[in-house]
């Protein structure tokens, strides 16, 4: 956990030398989409490689939309009260 | 959505060409997603250090603000939670860290798939990347009926970029610093509390 935090500050604290120049956000951001595509590549790579989990993709996929729903529900009911408490009358009264 | 159907293309390619053997043995037999994972890590990290909007988010920051990643942490631990107990395979905390990737699909899966296999790795990789499609698909309906923060927590990490846009038409421009915070703010939180839950359970 500490080696990908520190990398992340890292590259945070080299990203802070790099404001200067114009193009590196559009560049990064670039670069940052292609290795997501390789990893999810090498990610499909060591999945079909493994027969395991071929044969159960469908209860795999199950389980993750299950698992999904419960995650949003849980999320959005939090965040409706969070709205009425917190946020609805602010908001109102500046917009 | 279409990043989304990219990833999965690439994702799908892995899968066929690892299945029908059409790869060479260098990609196979070695286990690159580590060193990929870290050239991620460091982009990510130049990504935000770069950006000039996010000291102008972090001045902008009240309480307030903070409530909103929170709700969407806790609320996806307890839904993923309750969940978890109707499905036998997977117990609570397999079930917490598949839900910490809050939509960041490709971290998530990746240091999943390293530390408990690939069956979670792919329940990770699936969970997230339907958790971005339900955002942008049910956005209008999240705001009708929870209010203008539910597609901002359902998003989780993905609402500083591909649910961005969706929340701003739905919820107002007047959100766009809160998604923003959410999705900057969840995005450091998916390492910490994936490794918590996969390493210390």
């Amino acid at each position: 956990m500490f080696k990908i935090l520190g990398i992340l500050l890292l590259g945070a604290i080299i990203g802070r030398f790099l404001r200067g120049f114009s193009k590196v956000q559009t560049t990064i951001n670039k670069l940052v989409m292609l290795v997501i595509y390789l990893l999810l590549f090498l990610l499909g790579v060591s999945i079909g490689k493994n027969n395991m989990i071929l044969n159960n993709l469908t209860t795999l996929g199950v389980q993750a939309l299950l698992l999904t729903i419960g995650g949003i529900l849980g999320s959005i009911i939090l965040a409706k009260i969070v709205f009425i408490k917190y946020f609805n009358k602010s908001y109102k009264d500046e917009g | 959505m279409k990043g989304s159907i990219i990833t999965l293309a690439f994702f799908s390619t892995g899968v066929i060409l690892a299945y029908l053997q059409l790869l060479p043995s260098f990609l196979i037999e070695t286990d690159w997603s580590e060193l990929v994972l870290m050239m991620l890590m460091l982009l990510v990290g130049v990504s935000l250090g770069a950006n000039r909007e996010v000291q102008q988010i972090f001045r902008q920051i009240n309480l307030k603000i903070v409530l909103v990643p929170i709700s969407c942490i806790v609320g996806t631990f307890i839904g993923v939670t309750v969940v978890s107990l109707f499905i036998n395979d997977i117990s609570v905390p397999d079930a917490l860290a598949v839900g910490s990737g809050f939509g960041y699909y490709s971290l998530s899966s990746i240091l999943i798939t390293q530390v408990k296999g690939e069956a979670l790795g792919v329940v990770a990789l699936l969970s997230n990347i339907i958790r971005e499609l339900i955002t942008l698909l049910l956005a209008p309906l999240m705001v009708t009926y929870f209010g203008k923060l539910a597609p901002i927590t359902a998003g989780g990490a993905t609402t500083i970029d591909t649910t961005l846009p969706i929340i701003t038409r739905y919820s107002g421009q007047e959100f766009i610093i809160v998604a923003l915070f959410n999705g900057i703010f969840l995005e450091v939180s998916v390492p910490v509390f994936v490794y918590f839950f996969i390493e210390f359970f």
